[in-house]
């Protein structure tokens, strides 16, 4: 189990890492998402509402609006952006799986980094005015982290299906319009065209499959706003709220960051670099 | 002259009658003469006391047929034994103060209660505890009575078998004060009762709802909580009550109401509390009414108000923090709203009158749709949600063109806070 353990987390996967996190301290995009949360998270506590509780609302916004579009470009242009580099070191006797993971898991923790940073020092900096919601904000910003990674992983994923940039924007573009809004937009439509069967398990099945879904779940449940989702049924009250509801739900998004990160790398590993 | 000798003779008379007959005070306890409630009754006359001592006395039913007083001292418990009712009265005039009064009979067929009082005037019925009665405090054909400082404790599991906390049934000019009710079917039920009061009472966790009545007109109800029930309050089938400073909060889940309103007409309601409800109040079929000061806050839906419900006015209330203000569920409308406060009023006020210039459309097209398929409520926070409200502000398809706030306020209509604890238990 140890050694099996040593194997994945090798020496490579670590030294990619490490030298993918310190490429990424040097970007001046990092900085600026950083700035843009930092800025955006403290003008909404200040100014977006008399109440704390409003502006977790408006929190939750920003960060499935802003996370994994920046998460996806950003992902995508880095991954084809140093495909020459990756040539080379696939030319060493290295993994390609180790870079391909090393890679990932250094640009997830970096931009989670700036995220934590930006938004977390704009909440430090304003706890006064907040103090109330305090554990939705601390639950949304390890979301923010959460989604981070799961749509890098998406972003390489992407990259991976072909060498052109303008293709591979287009699909990270499509795949984050389809997440952000045409997923509600289809469950929309098929509640109000079936609704007069039990929905339920569909509708809960549904919000799992998209992990934008998933984390405005989480966080809708468990702020004090939530008054409404009592009316959704207590099927899914009790499947996503509690303590029990934010592990699985979060379990859920580690499983959206495995998966493409798996099939990435199956990719990867075929394809002609 | 000789008729008012005689008169003054005959009061004289009277006077002497009444010293001779003066009521008398009997003590029970386990160590006296009388050792037992029902043979304290039976040696009691008209206008006596009895002072019910320290101690455990299950004797089964206890009839009341004369106006007697029934005092407790250091808090005796009289038991049921489970069977049948515990206390039942036939008299006017009869007191019941300071007795723990627990464990009455369960029945499908008749209503076993803690005190059953029927066909009587005057009752006192004060800081008594009711612990696992069906009913707790039922009367019937009762008028006049007083149900103060009570402490009602439940323990009912089914709504089947359950019971009520106070049950009026054709009963009038009651006060029912400083209750706290609890683990019953309804905490407090009304049927066929009017001209009452019922003030300052505290009904949680029960089965089904806080407070219930139907076809029981001119009462009032001032200060109560009411709180953690699956339905606060619902009323039905009445006219001319009025509701004032009332909290409700807490009734979640799906079809819960922190007040159902129900072909109720010519009623006013101001200056409640309405907060953390799925939805706050629930306006099917009542027409007339007066809704002004209240406050809505944090609940799912702030109200709902059904198109069968005519000139209804909402005036002055503070919506703050609802997911949704008003939902309805066509696109016709006789409601009048104007001056109230909207947090989500986005207008400006250029004249500086204090009220916005443009007016406010409280009904949003996503809470139309969710009042339709609750599961939608899922996608609340949704940026899809965005889109819908902004294609229907161009598009209106759904949303009553006539339900608007001309003149909302631009600013938290300021109302005074209510303390409406005043029981201590």
């Amino acid at each position: 189990m140890l050694l099996n353990l040593k194997n994945i987390f090798n020496n490579t996967i670590i030294k990619v890492l490490q030298f993918e996190f310190y490429e990424n301290l040097r970007n001046k995009w990092v900085f600026y998402y950083s700035g843009l949360f930092f800025i955006l998270t403290y003008l909404i506590i200040r100014f977006g509402g008399a109440q704390p509780l409003q502006a977790s609302g408006s929190l939750l916004s920003l960060v499935i609006l802003l996370v994994p579009i920046f998460s996806l470009i950003f992902g995508s242009v880095s991954f084809i952006e140093t495909l020459g580099f990756m040539e080379l070191m696939a030319a060493q006797p290295v993994k390609r799986s180790s870079i391909y993971i090393g890679k990932c898991l250094g640009l997830s923790i970096s931009l989670s980094m700036s995220f934590l940073l930006g938004m977390g020092l704009a909440i430090i900096l304003s706890l006064s005015h907040s103090d109330k919601g305090l554990g939705t904000i601390i639950m949304l910003l390890v979301l923010g982290v959460m989604l981070s990674f799961v749509f890098v992983s998406f972003a390489f994923l992407l990259a991976n299906l072909s060498n052109k940039k303008e293709i591979v924007l287009g699909l990270v573009l499509t795949i984050w319009f389809y997440f952000f809004i045409l997923h509600d937009l289809i469950m929309f439509g098929v509640v109000v065209s079936f609704g007069d069967y039990p929905l339920e398990w569909l509708i809960l099945t549904m919000s799992a499959l998209n992990p934008i879904d998933l984390s405005r779940v989480i966080i809708t449940l468990h702020m004090d706003l939530s008054s409404l989702m009592g009316a959704s049924g207590a099927l899914i009250y009790n499947f996503f709220g509690g303590a029990k509801g934010i592990v699985l739900g979060m379990s859920m998004l580690c499983l959206w960051f495995t998966a493409p990160l798996l099939i990435g790398i199956k990719i990867f590993n075929k394809r002609n670099l | 002259m000789l008729l008012d000798y005689i008169k003054i003779l005959l009061l004289v008379i009277i006077s002497i009658g009444t010293v001779c007959v003066k009521s008398k005070t009997l003590s029970i306890c386990k160590s006296c003469k009388i050792k037992q409630i029902k043979t304290a009754i039976k040696l009691s006359r008209s206008g006596d006391t009895i002072i019910i001592n320290k101690g455990f006395y299950s004797e089964g039913l206890i009839t009341i047929d004369k106006p007697i007083s029934l005092i407790g001292k250091n808090n005796p418990v009289v038991d049921g034994g489970n069977q049948g009712h515990v206390f039942y009265i036939r008299s006017n005039n009869v007191n019941i103060k300071n007795l723990t009064i627990q464990n009455s009979g369960m029945s499908y067929v008749s209503d076993f209660s803690g005190i059953r009082i029927e066909q009587s005037k005057n009752c006192i019925f004060k800081n008594n505890k009711l612990i696992n009665t069906t009913y707790a405090i039922y009367l019937s054909k009762v008028q006049g009575c007083i149900i103060e400082g009570n402490r009602i404790i439940g323990s009912a599991k089914k709504e089947s078998s359950a019971g009520n906390g106070v049950h009026l049934f054709y009963s009038n000019a009651i006060k029912v004060k400083n209750n706290n009710i609890q683990g019953h079917r309804d905490g407090l039920y009304f049927e066929f009762a009017e001209d009452s009061f019922i003030t300052y009472n505290n009904s949680h966790n029960n089965l089904r709802f806080g407070m219930h009545f139907m076809f029981s007109h001119n009462n009032t109800f001032n200060y109560n909580i009411f709180s953690d029930n699956p339905t606060g309050v619902a009323i039905m089938y009445s006219r001319n009550l009025k509701v004032h400073k009332n909290i409700f909060q807490r009734s979640q889940g799906n079809s819960s109401y922190g007040f159902l309103i129900k072909e109720i007409t010519d009623s006013q309601f101001i200056e409640n509390i309405f907060t953390q409800n799925t939805w706050g109040i629930f306006l099917n079929a009542s027409n007339r009414n007066l809704f002004k000061k209240n406050t809505f806050q944090l609940n799912g839906w702030a109200a709902e108000v059904y198109s069968n419900s005519y000139d209804n006015k909402f005036i002055e209330n503070n919506f703050l923090l609802n997911n949704f203000d008003v939902a309805t569920n066509s696109r016709r409308n006789t409601s009048q709203f104007s001056s109230n406060y909207w947090d989500k009023y986005k207008g400006y006020d250029l004249n500086y009158d204090k009220k916005g210039d443009i007016p406010y459309r409280p009904v949003s097209i996503f809470s139309f749709w969710v009042s339709n398929f609750p599961e939608l409520a899922i996608l609340l926070n949704s940026p899809m949600t965005s889109f819908l409200e902004v294609a229907e502000h161009f598009f209106p398809a759904f949303t009553p063109g006539e339900l608007k706030d001309t003149s909302p306020s631009m600013l938290v209509i300021k109302i005074k806070p209510l303390n409406n604890n005043i029981n201590k238990f």
